[in-house]
């Protein structure tokens, strides 16, 4: 802008308004839908979570030729490292000590951690499901296995990651995820060498019965992680 | 996402260029975000320009029809609370200008609203937009100059 037109922009004086305040404090705030909520934090979520969730996607894609029959494994032990990322990313908050700075925004801190946690978990959801046909067409089980060994260790990852970001703030909480999810993937990727027996069929039963407690504990923590935020007092 | 604060003063300044009457200027910046409300949601910056310049803009034809707004020659000194000879100089050339070219210069200046938007609101294309500034700013040193020929 040259100096006419800063000198224009700056002749269109208008008397000072009277009742903008007033109204600017009853004016109702727009409602936003869910999905334009969930989707508004895609920018939000760190490209480095977004860059490695990319290179899961073409890893499943890819280690069918590469792994053939043993893609079971490969695939059952990346579904831990994917609910690390998701945890990581609900965590992050609290990781910087930035919650409570958060927490005095426009939107909660609790609906921005339950949108990032849906989106993800909406992320998480279609990697098993893109990965359970690949692994059940290319592995050695049959669909109903294949479901149990690539969601069993997400969920066993994504409670015990939720329970420690609850219980153990900063860093120390993150490396310790870091290290059960990455200890989790380590035992699915050796699954066929050194822990076959955990794959027998006679096996299957406990396998759902760690689904189902797994499952439910995954949704208990979760709870637990947003009541946990709301409830926040300022402790930096 | 609508920043309400800001925006109220630029469709204030909008209003008030039109209509010449601050209370009623306010009045229909207040109405038109109610519409506004009423009808669109606030997801694209451009649409919500567009809706909120065009409501407000309708909104004032109305008050046109309704009653005769004071003329451009009898607005009141004391409402400008800045009035330096420069700007004075330029606001009186700038109240001689069509109401159009008035009001595009509000537009891209004032209220540094985008050429595209600009476009959207006009429904004119962009390079209308441009070739239309250039003739308003063209227009305006006309008038500047005749002013200082005068004094």
């Amino acid at each position: 802008m040259n100096r006419f037109e800063r000198g224009i922009k700056e002749s269109f004086s208008v008397p000072n308004p009277i009742k903008k305040e007033e109204f600017i404090k009853k004016f109702p705030k727009p409602e936003m839908s869910l999905s334009k909520f969930v989707i508004s934090q895609i920018p939000y979520v760190s490209k480095v979570t977004w860059a490695l969730t990319i290179l899961m996607f073409i890893s499943v894609f890819l280690a069918p030729r590469i792994l053939g029959v043993k893609v079971t494994w490969f695939i059952s032990g990346l579904t831990p490292l994917m609910a690390l990322l998701a945890v990581s990313e609900s965590s992050r908050s609290q990781k910087y000590n930035m919650a409570q700075l958060e927490a005095s925004t426009r939107f909660s801190l609790r609906s921005l951690l339950l949108a990032r946690m849906l989106l993800l978990g909406i992320v998480s959801f279609v990697l098993i499901i893109v990965s359970v046909p690949l692994g059940t067409f290319y592995g050695s089980f049959r669909v109903f296995e294949t479901s149990l060994y690539v969601i069993t260790p997400f969920l066993l990852s994504a409670s015990i990651g939720l329970y420690i970001v609850r219980s153990i703030k900063g860093n120390n909480g993150f490396y310790m995820v870091s290290a059960i999810s990455l200890f989790i993937s380590l035992i699915m990727f050796m699954g066929d060498k050194y822990f076959g027996f955990l794959f027998l069929s006679v096996g299957v039963k406990y396998w759902l019965m760690l689904f189902m407690l797994l499952l439910v504990l995954t949704i208990v923590e979760s709870k637990k992680l947003l009541n946990n935020t709301e409830d926040m007092t300022w402790s930096l | 996402m609508l920043d309400l604060r800001d925006h109220y003063d630029k469709i204030y300044r909008f209003c008030f260029y039109k209509l010449f009457d601050k209370d009623l200027a306010e009045d229909i910046t207040q109405e038109t975000f109610l519409k506004y409300l009423e009808h669109y949601d606030f997801s694209s910056k451009t649409e919500t320009l567009k809706y909120l310049y065009t409501i407000a803009g309708n909104l004032c034809i109305d008050e046109f029809r309704k009653k005769k707004p004071e003329s451009e020659e009898n607005i009141p000194e004391l409402i400008f609370e800045d009035n330096t000879v420069e700007k004075m100089s330029i606001r009186n050339a700038i109240l001689r200008l069509s109401g159009d070219e008035r009001e595009l210069l509000l537009l891209r200046y004032a209220n540094e609203v985008n050429v595209n938007v600009i476009a959207k609101i006009k429904n004119i294309s962009r390079f209308s937009v441009r070739r239309k500034l250039l003739l308003a700013k063209k227009h305006l040193e006309e008038e500047l100059r005749k002013e200082d020929a005068y004094e």
